[in-house]
């Protein structure tokens, strides 16, 4: 079983370079294999699927509060206005887990990457997710 | 005016601080003092005015005054409140939008601003007029005068 784990990673590796990434100023780990880029959830989905995570071995993954997702942000680049260090580089709009005050039942927080802007949405909105854990 | 109780351990509000300098809030974790008066709500300036209204200010007698980083605004947005979506330690903000100093790397006439309505981000032409709340560090100097 051991072994068969490490042939997926190797594999997975080989595949899709490194399915993670340490953010060594943080201590936050993040998600970065091909669904970061490819899928798209609502809010509700995005939490479960976070929940549900197995990455590198670890299933502790949740989705980021803003100010989290604003620790990967680089406002000195644009498209994406994302730190280096990623593999995966989607300048789309992503989830934060972060509940809008104004209407927390029914909107939350968005960031794109495109620029770095944070606007509050619809939890029905399907959006990209790039899930995170503390090391 | 009294201050409000701080939320947040990391900002102490200007009541801690000598007896006169009751316009400013600071800031531990940035080391920087913090703009709080009337004119920090009542502010409408373009962004250029907006960075000589910093230059110029002089507030408990302190000067050297500039507009705050993305980082640094975007850390007084309480995300847990709306109207004003801001740290308790704040008294006097504006129901708008702020400037940052931070320049939006897609397009020079433009740079960053915190609506603090909401906490929303947004690069706004540097012709738009916004509030304005000015950023100081904190030198020895001015924390030895201070006591």
């Amino acid at each position: 079983m051991k072994r068969l784990t490490l042939l997926t990673l190797l594999f997975t590796a080989l595949v899709f370079g490194a399915t993670s990434k340490l953010d060594e100023k943080t201590g936050l780990v993040w998600q970065d294999n091909g669904v970061v880029a490819s899928e798209s959830r609502n809010y509700a989905e995005a939490r479960a699927y976070c929940d549900a995570l197995e990455v590198d071995g670890f299933s502790d993954w949740r989705l980021p509060t803003l100010r989290e997702l604003y620790t990967i942000v680089d406002l000195k680049r644009d498209r994406p206005a994302l730190k280096s260090g990623f593999a995966v580089r989607s300048d789309a709009w992503f989830w934060s887990a972060t509940p809008y005050a104004g209407d927390p039942k029914r909107e939350a927080w968005q960031l794109s990457f495109a620029y770095g802007e944070a606007e509050h949405v619809r939890m029905d909105r399907e959006l990209r997710v790039r899930c995170v854990r503390s090391q | 005016m009294m201050k409000q109780t701080i939320q947040s351990l990391l900002l102490l509000s200007g009541m801690l601080l000598a007896g006169e300098k009751l316009d400013v809030v600071l800031d531990e974790r940035n080391h920087i003092y913090w703009q709080d008066n009337a004119e920090s709500a009542q502010s409408s300036e373009d962004w250029e005015d907006a960075v000589n209204y910093c230059q110029t200010l002089t507030l408990d007698g302190l000067k050297g005054w500039r507009l705050p980083t993305f980082r640094e605004l975007l850390s007084i947005v309480d995300f847990g409140r709306v109207n004003p979506a801001v740290l308790d330690a704040f008294v006097h903000t504006a129901e708008g939008t702020y400037w940052t100093s931070t320049p939006f790397a897609a397009n020079a006439s433009r740079a960053w601003t915190i609506d603090f309505r909401s906490g929303v981000t947004y690069y706004s032409y540097k012709s738009t007029n916004h509030a304005v709340r000015c950023v100081k560090e904190i030198t020895e100097k001015t924390a030895k005068e201070t006591k």
